[in-house]
């Protein structure tokens, strides 16, 4: 419960931050004179979130957090794609990053949930978005890396074949039952988890191969989507109303983007 | 958690990011995605929360390397909405032609 709470205490007033932020850059308002600012009141909001964690997690883990966190920022990409595939690709190869490592951070907090409860204390729902968070992420991060590697043309263009969208969803039931079977039965979930894994991958992989690139922006706002649910899952985990308030407006916002597509078309 | 008070707060927002208050216009294409990316980049809070409470080696290497990749995401998504602002300001050649 302290998780939450040390997160809620500054959360709202970044929520409200965010909200007004994304309400602004949104609209293509004229008398928005100053975006740049608001971009700052976004990072600023973070910032005051980071510090608000690191001085409540005080000490070694403080510092562990801080290197980590200089580390993953020094070893972003500076370019997205060295020879694009689409000369006018827009925001998909920056989407392609940005899936890719929001995918495996999820993964690792679902394993992280999985493996440091105890199986005394640990209740089916617990053990449902554990199951839920390794799935969404691994798919989520096979699909940003192949994409990312097509956009690169380090992978072959390819095109979607008939089946493919059968083996797919094929491989997708089974993962739902996989996935039942290992939040139902914890004592042998290890080894059904490594397999939902796996399928994850071959998933993600599958259907970011087998797709025309024109379509490579739909997919991932999908993705997005479903990575909004993850962090609302997470925030139910951590006890957190920030982050179930976060996760619930992202998925929102990726779907309408989705159903704003489809009306045009 | 309740799960009671976790359904009413994802339900209100949800309805609230469906309202439109908070989506981009319609010829603003990508940039409601990007901001969705840059809410996304917002996982680091809930990582480094988790690496403050892991309570074994392998919990922390874990949530460690979760801070790593979410600072990577976050990052990116941070400068794409800055790219984007910045290619708003200075209007392209062809724009500029027309």
């Amino acid at each position: 419960m302290t998780m939450g709470l040390h997160i809620d205490a500054v959360g709202v007033l970044a929520l409200a931050a965010l909200l007004a932020a994304v309400s602004l850059l949104g609209r293509a308002s004229p008398a928005l004179r100053h975006p740049r600012a608001v971009f700052g009141g976004i990072v600023l909001a973070m910032l005051l979130m980071l510090g608000w964690q690191l001085l409540a997690a005080g000490g070694l883990t403080a510092m562990l957090a801080l290197s980590m966190m200089l580390l993953g920022a020094a070893a972003t990409p500076w370019t997205a794609v060295r020879r694009p595939a689409a000369p006018r690709a827009g925001v998909l190869p920056g989407l392609t990053q940005v899936t890719t490592g929001l995918g495996l951070a999820i993964a690792l907090l679902g394993l992280t949930g999985w493996f440091e409860n105890d199986d005394s204390a640990y209740t089916w729902d617990l053990r449902l978005v554990a199951v839920l968070g390794v799935f969404i992420g691994i798919w989520t991060f096979a699909a940003g890396l192949v994409l990312w590697l097509r956009l690169n043309q380090t992978l072959p263009q390819t095109l979607p074949s008939a089946r493919q969208k059968w083996v797919v969803l094929a491989l997708l039931a089974l993962s739902v039952v996989l996935g039942g079977l290992a939040v139902r039965y914890p004592a042998t979930a290890s080894v059904l988890l490594v397999v939902l894994a796996l399928l994850a991958l071959e998933m993600g992989a599958l259907l970011a191969l087998g797709l025309s690139m024109r379509r490579a922006t739909r997919l991932l706002e999908w993705h997005l989507a479903l990575i909004g649910a993850a962090i609302a899952m997470l925030g139910y985990v951590q006890s957190s109303l920030f982050l179930l308030a976060l996760g619930g407006l992202m998925t929102a916002m990726a779907a309408q983007h989705v159903r704003g597509l489809r009306h045009r078309r | 958690m309740d799960p009671i008070v976790a359904a009413y707060t994802v339900l209100l927002a949800v309805a609230l990011g469906l309202s439109g208050l908070v989506q981009a216009q319609a010829h603003r294409r990508g940039r409601g995605l990007v901001l969705a990316a840059v809410l996304g980049g917002f996982v680091l809070i809930a990582a480094v929360s988790a690496l403050s409470v892991a309570q074994s080696v392998l919990g922390t290497v874990m949530t460690a390397l979760a801070v790593l990749f979410a600072t990577q995401a976050a990052v990116s998504a941070l400068r794409m909405l800055w790219r984007e602002l910045a290619d708003e300001d200075a209007p392209s050649a062809e724009d500029a032609s027309s």
